[in-house]
């Protein structure tokens, strides 16, 4: 990686444009595409995406290049540590990042982030579950049974 | 006083706060009740930390140095009904522009409905633990199409196998499939090796619950009176015990 790195212009849904080096971009296998495939120096249009998001996005991206090239001495444990804070993040802002790192194709991101949904719904009962992501229940009494009947264990260990 | 109530509760609401709305001017229209005459500088607490919108009365005061209020008692009566006016229509308009503002906001971003993109529910699901999975499933029918899904119930039984047996695949699904293979096989042996299981062992694991799940097959092909059996609820002769703890 030469001094100099190359900077990548990036410019999103509400007009924002952010200049970022290229290997934090194409971190997001999208702008990767893009680049490699568009003119140099343009500006890559980022359309799904905020200008706020971007900025956390790649505020993760940094993070995670830095580490991994070792210009950032963190270990591990903290860079773990670093991603749970990450994600702390209310569940709209939660949501956007995953439609962001869906359409950017940042994997590690998509990962983070449809875990930290997958955890908030661990250990929940079906109408917790439904409370918290705004689902409307739309089985009939019957079907609702049957389907319990069908993965009882689960339900006998959750001890509803 | 119903005026008085109102702005003081304008100043208040954190909705407002939030939104950097005229609470100056709100605060300067307090002022002009006598009760607030002399502590006029100890109330902007509630909006110090906010952009400043700023209303004629201020404009004049801040130009001429002195208390609004005072400036305020200066004028005649029908002057302070114009001011008075002035600073409820400007916190009026704000108030709209507010709600427009809120309205197209909502229209531009749309609240995220997990339901809307299923590909995203997928990735989600698919980082579930069984047993989360199958309560999941009662959550609503799109949930439980997704749940019955048997490719997230292969990522299951062999996510924490590298790299995981592709061979197996069309012999598991002749045999019943991976949700079947996980409930009654994968689960308990996993359950039961839990607690000595090291990153080896995996291999082993995956054959025994396949040598498992072979039995338990043959088991079900056996008599048709025990066809309506759920799995790992076997009869005293089964071999499917080997499922469970045992003595020795």
């Amino acid at each position: 990686m030469g001094s100099t790195s190359t900077k990548i212009k990036l410019r999103t849904s509400d007009q924002k444009v952010f200049e970022v080096e290229e290997a934090v971009a194409v971190q997001s296998q999208t702008i990767k595409y893009f680049y490699e495939n568009g003119c140099p120096g343009s500006v890559i249009h980022v359309h799904s995406v905020s200008g706020d998001i971007l900025s956390k996005i790649l505020d993760y991206c940094k993070k995670h290049v830095n580490s991994a090239a070792g210009k950032e001495d963190i270990s591990p444990e903290e860079l773990y540590e670093w991603d749970a804070n990450f994600v702390k993040v209310d569940q709209n802002t939660l949501f956007d990042l995953i439609l962001a790192a869906n359409c950017l194709k940042i994997e590690s991101l998509l990962d983070l982030t449809c875990q930290t949904v997958a955890n908030m719904i661990k250990g929940k009962r079906p109408k917790e579950i439904r409370t918290t992501f705004n689902i409307k229940n739309d089985y009939t009494p019957e079907a609702e049974e049957a389907v319990r009947r069908e993965n009882k264990w689960a339900f006998d260990m959750l001890g509803v | 006083m119903k005026i008085e109530k109102k702005i003081l509760s304008c100043v208040k609401n954190p909705e407002r706060k939030k939104k950097n709305l005229s609470c100056l001017s709100l605060s300067l229209s307090l002022c002009l009740f006598p009760k607030y005459k002399h502590n006029l500088f100890s109330f902007p607490s509630e909006v110090k930390s906010l952009k400043l919108y700023v209303t004629p009365i201020a404009v004049i005061a801040f130009l001429l140095h002195i208390n609004p209020s005072l400036f305020f008692l200066c004028l005649s009566t029908s002057q302070r009904y114009l001011f008075l006016f002035l600073s409820l229509t400007m916190v009026q308009n704000h108030h709209c522009e507010d709600h427009e503002r809120v309205g197209e906001n909502k229209e531009k971003r749309p609240k995220f409905f997990i339901n809307d993109h299923v590909d995203i529910l997928i990735e989600i699901l698919k980082r579930l633990d069984g047993r989360s999975l199958c309560v999941a499933a009662s959550v609503c029918r799109l949930w439980c199409t997704i749940a019955r899904n048997d490719s997230l119930w292969e990522n299951l039984c062999f996510r924490h196998v590298s790299p995981p047996p592709s061979s197996v695949r069309s012999v598991v699904l002749a045999l019943g499939g991976y949700k079947r293979l996980y409930t009654g096989c994968v689960r308990p042996v996993r359950s039961r090796l839990g607690r000595m299981r090291k990153a080896s062992w995996a291999r082993d694991e995956v054959q025994l619950s396949l040598s498992l799940f072979c039995v338990d097959y043959y088991e079900r092909l056996g008599g048709s009176n025990s066809s309506g059996r759920l799995v790992g609820e076997s009869s005293p002769s089964s071999l499917m015990f080997l499922c469970k703890p045992v003595n020795v």
